[in-house]
């Protein structure tokens, strides 16, 4: 289990990462989630030593990262698909190995593992974006570790490789391993993750299941009436939420479907239509982020 | 190009740490020799050292036979002027030692390393290592070429029994000149920048100097103290410092770098 307790990193005048806390379990893909420059890398680079944090730590079940023995086999870390173009995927990744004290057998494994054996002997200068991360999650997989660290892994996947990263991971996670994997594709990310971690401007903005961020969600009732006017009012002496969403319809928040229906038929206004609406788990998180984004859409 | 991806599926994927879980970081080796097998394969494993290695056999070669076979200097043979070859030997060894690591920092692999060794100390001094043991390479390399491009030169091979000792020390020069190198690399990170500003130093700076210092401020000049290790003295050899000075000095230099490039490297983010 990874403990991260009170993370904290300024630049200058800018806090990156302000203490920060949360935990990644075992058996459990945890999703990171936040806009750009919101301090997930930076979170990422100081839970492996990259960076040194200003205040706080990071505990692997109980021991700092640069204490552990062989730290590639506690922890897989994928930051960026970096590879020394000039040299081939299979002399990189023994390389690695050689770092890591690691046997070489482990770069075939690998290899395998990830799907590139085929490509194993060419030079990572003609590999596509997608390659080079199968490339580097086989990095991270070299030491045979409890816990990946990916940055952004499904950057440059074909949608194939995408699913084929889903389901890795999930499987991954399902036979004991931790997953903390950030992403922008956060619908992607509702797919598999279990945890969700959202952050914006450094700080901690949720940490909770997936299902428990969704329930927290705005569900409303798309209504389409000829009598608008007259259902409002009847909606808005309830204090129950209405919002114009066209001339014929409306969006009603605080109520459920089968309420309105019965409000309506007790004063005879005629329903075409009656619609439950929720709002994605997208939408929530872009909403809960929105404040902090240092880039927003107009 | 098609490229095939086999994909394997991922319930075939073998729950492994669950095997080797109890004995989950245990090293086989120390921490230095594993850095030292990674640097290793990577100076093995790219066509750049390749390539500077033979540069430098080359250049070394055509040279002492361009000057054996050109220059006519009364009293010119093998054994008093294969040396020269080691200047242009300590360039190639400085460049090396400069890509050692500055490859890494714009290939973007420094922190697949630091991750994989946290502490910073010991791969650079594997990085030290390997620049000197590959800086020992180029030297001795570029030597013998400096041997044989002067004696096709056709000049008289003159008092052997010096030969050795001249080998010696031109090759203590390119190790120097790498680890210099490695330092300055290690600071700059920037393979461009540290490249040039080493060459700039080298040939203009220091020729600067020269013109408007005195021998005795010259003498202290990381490069000309480097050529002393040659037997290569300024102008006004009545101040020169002996070879073995001249190593100290040089070294000093070289060490210097090393120390400061080492402090950047551990504060600096990756």
């Amino acid at each position: 289990m990874i403990t991260v307790d009170r993370l904290t990193k300024t630049y200058g005048e800018t806090r990156a990462v302000d203490a920060l806390t949360f935990a990644v379990r075992p058996g459990r893909v945890t999703g990171f989630v936040g806009p750009n420059g919101s301090g997930k890398s930076t979170t990422m680079r100081m839970m492996v030593g990259l960076t040194r944090p200003d205040t706080g730590e990071v505990l692997y079940d109980g021991m700092p990262y640069d204490e552990l023995p062989q730290p590639s086999s506690t922890i897989g870390v994928a930051l960026e698909a970096a590879a020394n173009p000039g040299r081939t995927a299979r002399n990189h990744l023994r390389a690695m190995c050689a770092a890591s004290g690691l046997a070489r057998s482990r770069v075939d494994a690998v290899l395998s593992e990830v799907g590139i054996t085929s490509v194993g002997d060419k030079r990572v200068g003609a590999f596509s974006l997608g390659m080079r991360q199968r490339l580097a999650l086989a990095g991270a997989l070299l030491g045979e570790p409890q816990t990946l660290l990916l940055d952004e892994p499904a950057n440059g996947l074909d949608p194939d490789g995408i699913r084929w990263l889903r389901n890795y991971l999930r499987s991954y996670a399902d036979r004991g391993g931790a997953v903390l994997v950030s992403s922008h594709l956060i619908a992607e990310l509702s797919l598999f993750a279990d945890d969700l971690v959202v952050i914006g401007a450094g700080r901690l903005l949720a940490a909770a299941t997936v299902e428990e961020i969704a329930n927290n969600a705005d569900s409303s009732v798309l209504v389409e009436t000829p009598q608008r006017p007259k259902l409002t009012a009847l909606l808005v002496e309830r204090d129950l939420g209405v919002t114009d969403f066209d001339p014929r319809r409306l969006n009603v928040t605080g109520s459920s479907r089968a309420d309105i229906a019965q409000l309506a038929l007790d004063h005879h206004i005629r329903i075409d239509e009656l619609v439950d609406q929720q709002a994605s788990l997208e939408d929530l998180l872009v909403d809960l982020t929105n404040d902090t984004a240092e880039f927003t859409s107009a | 190009m098609t490229t095939t991806i086999d994909t394997v599926p991922s319930a075939q994927i073998e729950p492994t740490w669950r095997r080797r879980s109890a004995r989950r970081g245990v090293r086989s080796e120390p921490r230095l020799i594993s850095s030292l097998r990674s640097e290793f394969i990577k100076l093995t494993t790219v066509r750049a050292p390749r390539a500077i290695l033979a540069l430098t056999v080359l250049v070394g070669g055509v040279a002492s036979f361009m000057v054996a076979r050109f220059v006519d200097q009364p009293g010119l043979n093998v054994s008093g002027m294969f040396g020269f070859s080691a200047i242009f030997t300590a360039v190639f060894a400085a460049v090396s030692g400069i890509l050692l690591y500055t490859t890494e920092a714009e290939h973007g692999t420094l922190h697949q390393m630091f991750a994989a060794e946290p502490h910073r100390g010991v791969v650079v001094v594997a990085k030290t290592i390997a620049t000197a043991g590959y800086a020992a390479l180029l030297g001795l390399s570029g030597l013998a070429a400096g041997i044989a491009g002067a004696a096709l030169g056709g000049i008289p091979a003159g008092d052997t029994s010096t030969i050795p000792m001249a080998i010696a020390w031109a090759t203590g020069f390119a190790v120097l000149a790498g680890v210099l190198g490695l330092g300055i690399g290690l600071v700059a990170r920037h393979s461009a920048a540290a490249i040039s500003g080493v060459l700039v130093w080298w040939l203009v700076v220091e020729s600067l100097v020269g013109v408007f210092a005195p021998d005795r401020v010259l003498r202290f000049m990381p490069f000309v103290a480097g050529n002393g290790m040659l037997d290569i003295a300024p102008e006004g050899e009545e101040i020169a410092f002996t070879r073995p000075t001249t190593a100290l000095i040089f070294a000093a230099y070289a060490l210097g770098a090393l120390a400061l490039g080492a402090v950047v490297a551990n504060r600096t983010d990756p």
